[in-house]
């Protein structure tokens, strides 16, 4: 009787499941994203060709995102897989795409895309690496959408592999791209800037440590605009971090890092290192400390009690705070706030 | 280079020239001279625009090449125009920064050392190893050691894609039994992962897929023993067995993860079911659904029956079980991130036929495992189990267990478990038991199941 009655409801589903997949004839691409970053990304580039969701929320610590049978499901219907990659999604994506059944998002086919593909990376192991190390990537440090250049990459990748997909609308997305990137470099570099040089030049200006005579050239340091000249004046401010999700982050904007809380990746802040950290930080004066919304206060409210360091708990992801509401927003978000940070942790120092 | 060939050319000749004007005529005039150089002048000034030619006929061909290679000139080649140059400089210099260019999927890219790693290391499977070991105490007083150090399960893990269709998983374990280690293998089976319409297949040795806890291995509980409705249906170690299953993710118009499954194994189990030697296959289906309540909370429902015979399959004795389990966890996000619940209880029920007749008995547990800090919980579990050979056998067993999470690969568990009976166990009709688990995973960072 018991089976009689599974077979009912098998054979009903199988009739609900044809009707439905007739109805949902979707021209889009679905693509699912590991990180509302991602998702971020993909919609600039995408636009109205593509529908994207992004299994974590931005509020979430990225290392540890459940393998919920609703992502499965999410990933079933997906075209497109998009990760990070260096090994952020470890703990998860094996388990949503096997359970996904999708042959389509498997690793090495078409569907299935690692942004990391030809990013700048930061921190790549180079001897043998074990466990004793912390939480160690071994293809270096997966935060690297910190780094808006990555991001340029990142955006590239996309729209590449969008191309590959759909190739009717290549042209659509190598549009795209372009307004994204040049949205992002005048983000990066202020209007004047742009309007001097493209973008990639002013990049490798960056790269090459010649942007500072470029902008001598063209009208001096009132030409200059954007998140570069924002942080310039803060520049070589040192810094300390919860986890190693900085890097980048600060590789960019000239911070310096000189310790984090945790003692190794991904290892709690125990006692013994939270007082080497509070010496370090006496010693270096060190003047910011970044936090992700995530993680716990108590250790980071700990050390700023001891020595009057500015905590700065800003969003490392798309929708990690309310400000941060896509990826421009959020570096702009975080740039604000570390501006504020390191002019409120000077103010009281001169005064005393 | 061109250029200094044709300079070259130039001197030989005019050295050429200079041998033969002074071999014919003696004595050469200015006027001569000049117009020497003229024609000389005249040459090199052709030698260059056929340079310039053939650069101009090396470029187009390299152009046409560049078109051949990429396939698609329209597209590739229309946002190229002017910025491409600068974005190519761009992407040198930072090939140039990256302390390796490796990309992580593998393509060839002349990543050096770590390139290299990667080449060798992707065909090895994922080698993990996980150690169980156990500190217990008892009030009981058998034959057996109730008290003392247990190394209670070594587990060996290959997995890996055996190709493009397949991936394999292969668990041996090394447990202690009667004083003696033995080798086992607790699960290894091939899963067909490239199935049309949302299936999967699974074939070979593995935990059987009735209810919530028994599909999961001894180390990844939340407690220290399976609850005891599962250890007295299917034994210490729970349902598993060697056959094959078929999974089924059923489309749905309210969008909802629901997954049939079925499967048919060898009818090894001897506690509910006939056991080693009986020819005849356990059928089993579960249904699971799931549901998302909020972004922070979500519900897992499922229903699971099985059926075997349980007299070696002649004399038409059956034994069926069925169970519903319902599972809920909420995990909120933000700055409240490593809080966590989970409370999960399943209920089962089994008809058999058994030494005394017709048997209908039950069992259920329930428990929640609170997480009150990213590296501690607490869990209370409460447990009913009547004997599925005599109903009228029962026990209640109510546990409290405390988890510290010393990494994401080692914890420390205490356990206290107090069990009330209506028969006695070595003379005892209560049994208390203190035990502190130590658990580490060595080896490839596992994906941590749902």
């Amino acid at each position: 009787m018991r089976f009689h009655s599974t077979h009912s409801v098998a054979a009903t589903a199988a009739f609900i499941c044809l009707a439905h997949a007739s109805a949902q004839a979707a021209t889009k691409l679905k693509v699912v994203t590991t990180t509302t970053d991602l998702k971020s990304i993909v919609e600039a580039v995408g636009g109205d060709k593509v529908e994207v969701t992004s299994l974590g929320t931005g509020r979430e610590d990225p290392h540890f995102i459940d393998a919920k049978p609703s992502y499965m499901l999410e990933a079933g219907q997906a075209d497109l897989w998009v990760r990070i990659g260096l090994e952020l999604e470890i703990g998860y994506e094996n388990l949503v795409i096997d359970g996904s059944r999708n042959p389509k998002i498997r690793i090495g086919s078409p569907g299935h895309l690692d942004a990391s593909d030809g990013v700048l990376r930061l921190e790549v192991p180079t001897g043998k690496i074990d466990r004793s190390m912390g939480d160690v990537h071994p293809q270096g440090n997966p935060h690297y959408w910190l780094d808006p250049l990555n991001v340029r990459i990142i955006a590239k990748n996309v729209a590449n592999r969008l191309s590959t997909l759909d190739s009717e609308d290549a042209s659509y997305f190598a549009d795209r791209l372009k307004v994204f990137q040049t949205e992002l470099d005048t983000a990066m570099f202020g209007k004047n800037l742009i309007a001097n040089a493209d973008g990639a030049k002013l990049w490798a200006m960056l790269l090459k440590g010649q942007l500072d005579g470029f902008v001598k050239e063209h009208g001096g340091d009132s030409a200059a605009g954007g998140w570069w000249a924002a942080m310039k004046p803060i520049a070589g401010t040192k810094i300390i971090t919860y986890h190693r999700s900085w890097s980048y982050f600060a590789n960019r904007f000239g911070l310096d890092v000189i310790d984090q809380l945790e003692p190794k990746p991904g290892i709690e802040p125990s006692p013994a290192h939270l007082s080497e950290v509070i010496e370090k930080i006496k010693k270096e004066n060190a003047r910011i400390l970044l936090v992700e919304p995530f993680y716990s206060r108590q250790a980071p409210d700990f050390v700023a009690d001891k020595t009057g360091i500015k905590v700065v708990a800003a969003a490392a992801s798309v929708g990690g705070q309310p400000e941060a509401g896509d990826y421009i927003h959020m570096i702009d978000n975080l740039i604000r706030q570390c501006i504020t940070a390191a002019h409120a942790a000077t103010t009281p120092k001169t005064k005393e | 280079m061109i250029r200094m060939a044709a300079l070259c050319a130039l001197l030989a000749m005019c050295a050429g020239s200079a041998r033969t004007i002074s071999a014919q005529e003696p004595e050469p005039t200015t006027r001569d001279l000049l117009e020497e150089m003229r024609k000389l002048s005249e040459r090199v000034e052709t030698l260059e625009n056929t340079h310039k030619d053939d650069q101009q006929k090396i470029k187009e061909l390299q152009d046409r090449l560049d078109i051949v290679e990429k396939g698609t000139p329209e597209t590739e080649s229309k946002p190229k125009a002017t910025p491409q140059s600068s974005e190519d400089e761009l992407q040198s210099l930072i090939g140039g920064t990256t302390a390796t260019t490796t990309p992580a999927e593998g393509r060839p890219s002349g990543g050096g050392l770590l390139g290299l790693q990667g080449a060798v290391q992707s065909f090895n499977p994922d080698i993990s190893l996980n150690v169980d070991f156990l500190a217990g105490y008892s009030s009981r007083e058998g034959v057996e050691r109730e008290d003392g150090f247990f190394f209670r399960e070594l587990e060996l893990g290959f997995s890996g894609a055996v190709d493009p269709y397949t991936r394999a998983d292969i668990i041996t374990t090394i447990s202690r039994a009667n004083g003696e280690f033995k080798a086992d293998l607790e699960e290894g089976y091939l899963t067909f992962l490239q199935l049309p319409h949302g299936l999967q297949a699974r074939l070979g040795q593995f935990r059987s897929e009735f209810g919530r806890a028994n599909p999961i291995h001894l180390h990844a509980l939340p407690w220290i023993d399976y609850p005891l409705v599962i250890q007295r249906y299917f034994g210490k170690e729970g349902l598993s067995g060697a056959g094959g299953e078929l999974s089924w993710l059923v489309p749905n118009p309210w969008n909802k993860y629901i997954s049939l499954t079925y499967e048919i194994f060898n009818n090894d189990n001897d506690t509910l079911f006939a056991g080693s030697e009986s020819d005849d296959f356990v059928h089993l289906a579960r249904l699971k659904t799931f549901h998302d309540l909020s972004p922070a909370s979500n519900l897992e429902i499922g229903a699971s029956i099985a059926t075997a015979p349980n007299d070696h399959g002649h004399g038409g004795n059956r034994a069926t079980i069925e169970g519903i389990d319902a599972t809920y966890r909420w995990k909120p996000k933000g700055a409240e991130s490593y809080r966590s619940l989970l409370w999960q209880t399943e209920l089962m029920a089994a008809q058999s036929d058994q030494l005394f007749g017709r048997q209908n008995t039950w069992g259920m547990y329930t428990a929640a495992d609170y997480q009150f800090a990213k590296r501690w919980k607490v869990g209370l579990r409460y447990d009913f189990a009547e004997l599925p050979q005599r109903e009228a056998s029962r026990e209640n067993g109510y546990s409290a267990y405390l988890t510290f999470l010393q990494s994401e690969f080692v914890f420390w568990r205490l356990g206290y478990l107090f069990t009330d009976r209506t028969f006695p166990v070595d003379g005892d009709y209560n049994e208390h038991q203190l035990q502190l688990q130590l658990n580490y995973t060595l080896g490839a960072h596992p994906a941590h199941k749902f």
